[in-house]
């Protein structure tokens, strides 16, 4: 699940190098925090925050799959 | 990352003649010139013509299938992606046992992936093309069903007159709407919300 967060984030930035995906297990689900470089963060997040919608909805559809649930944050 | 040396009477010539051989789209290639044409004096002694070397970038369409390819790999979807290329879209036809989980409610997990492989593919191509998505054949099914809907409202429309708001629909699915009543003799439409509960509103129009 980490890969594919990394994969995803990775894929949409300028900064690639930068992108940092931490996994954390919390009670019930599972919480990727992602860094990106500051210049990446808009990008990342889109319009209206749409594309970080796009990227929960696709990790969320692979969770759902493997019966967890998540959580993506970027910070 | 492809690339051919060519030698014809003129740069232009000489890089046509390599893009159609590396079989690739002419604005996903780099193009170096390596020897200018030269004019030879009388009687073309000494004519040269120009040698070009031709790359090409992966294109859009390669790079969103590898995303793609990945992403299924990742979810362990086992799935096999077809590639339709026109004019105006790219078209990925995922099919196989289990690519349902790509769809999600009212294709909200199809939505996302189409959006974020058209932002990862896009990056750095002059390529303009619209990357599509479908999963099962769910879009054209949809498409299908939105058309009949269409039709179908219209007809209750002109018949008693009053207006109609259609549930809120992505923009792609509003546009099937207008497309299809463009035409009407007695109807009318237009958008109303805000994104993402904008939805299409059927009205009557006066002869």
């Amino acid at each position: 699940m980490r890969a594919l967060v990394e994969l995803l984030v990775r894929s949409l930035v300028d900064e690639v190098e930068a992108v940092d995906v931490q996994e954390h297990a919390d009670v019930g689900f599972f919480r990727y925090e992602v860094r990106v470089a500051p210049g990446d963060v808009g990008r990342l997040i889109g319009r209206q925050g749409r594309t970080i919608r796009a990227v929960r909805q696709v990790v969320r559809a692979a969770a759902l799959k493997d019966g967890v649930q998540v959580r993506v944050e970027v910070v | 990352m492809k690339s051919i040396e060519m030698r014809a009477r003129t740069i232009e010539e000489a890089v046509a003649a390599a893009v159609a051989a590396l079989g690739v789209r002419r604005e996903d290639c780099t193009v170096c010139v390596l020897e200018e044409p030269v004019k030879g004096l009388l009687g073309r002694l000494g004519a040269r013509g120009a040698l070009v070397k031709v790359t090409a970038a992966e294109s859009k369409a390669e790079v969103g299938l590898g995303f793609l390819q990945e992403i299924l790999g990742l979810m362990g979807i086992d799935g096999t992606v077809t590639v339709v290329s026109g004019d105006e879209c790219v078209r990925y036809q995922i099919e196989g046992p289990g690519v349902k989980a790509l769809i999600g409610h009212h294709g909200q997990t199809l939505d996302a992936l189409q959006h974020v492989v058209n932002l990862a593919a896009s990056r750095g191509s002059q390529d303009r093309r619209r990357l599509v998505v479908d999963v099962a054949g769910y879009r054209q099914q949809r498409e299908e069903r939105l058309l009949a809907m269409a039709q179908r409202l219209a007809e209750r429309v002109a018949r008693t007159g009053e207006s109609i708001e259609l549930e809120a629909m992505a923009s792609y699915e509003r546009k099937v709407v207008h497309t299809a009543l463009q035409d009407h003799p007695d109807v009318s439409t237009h958008s109303e919300g805000e994104e993402p509960h904008r939805s299409v509103i059927i009205s009557y129009r006066r002869r």
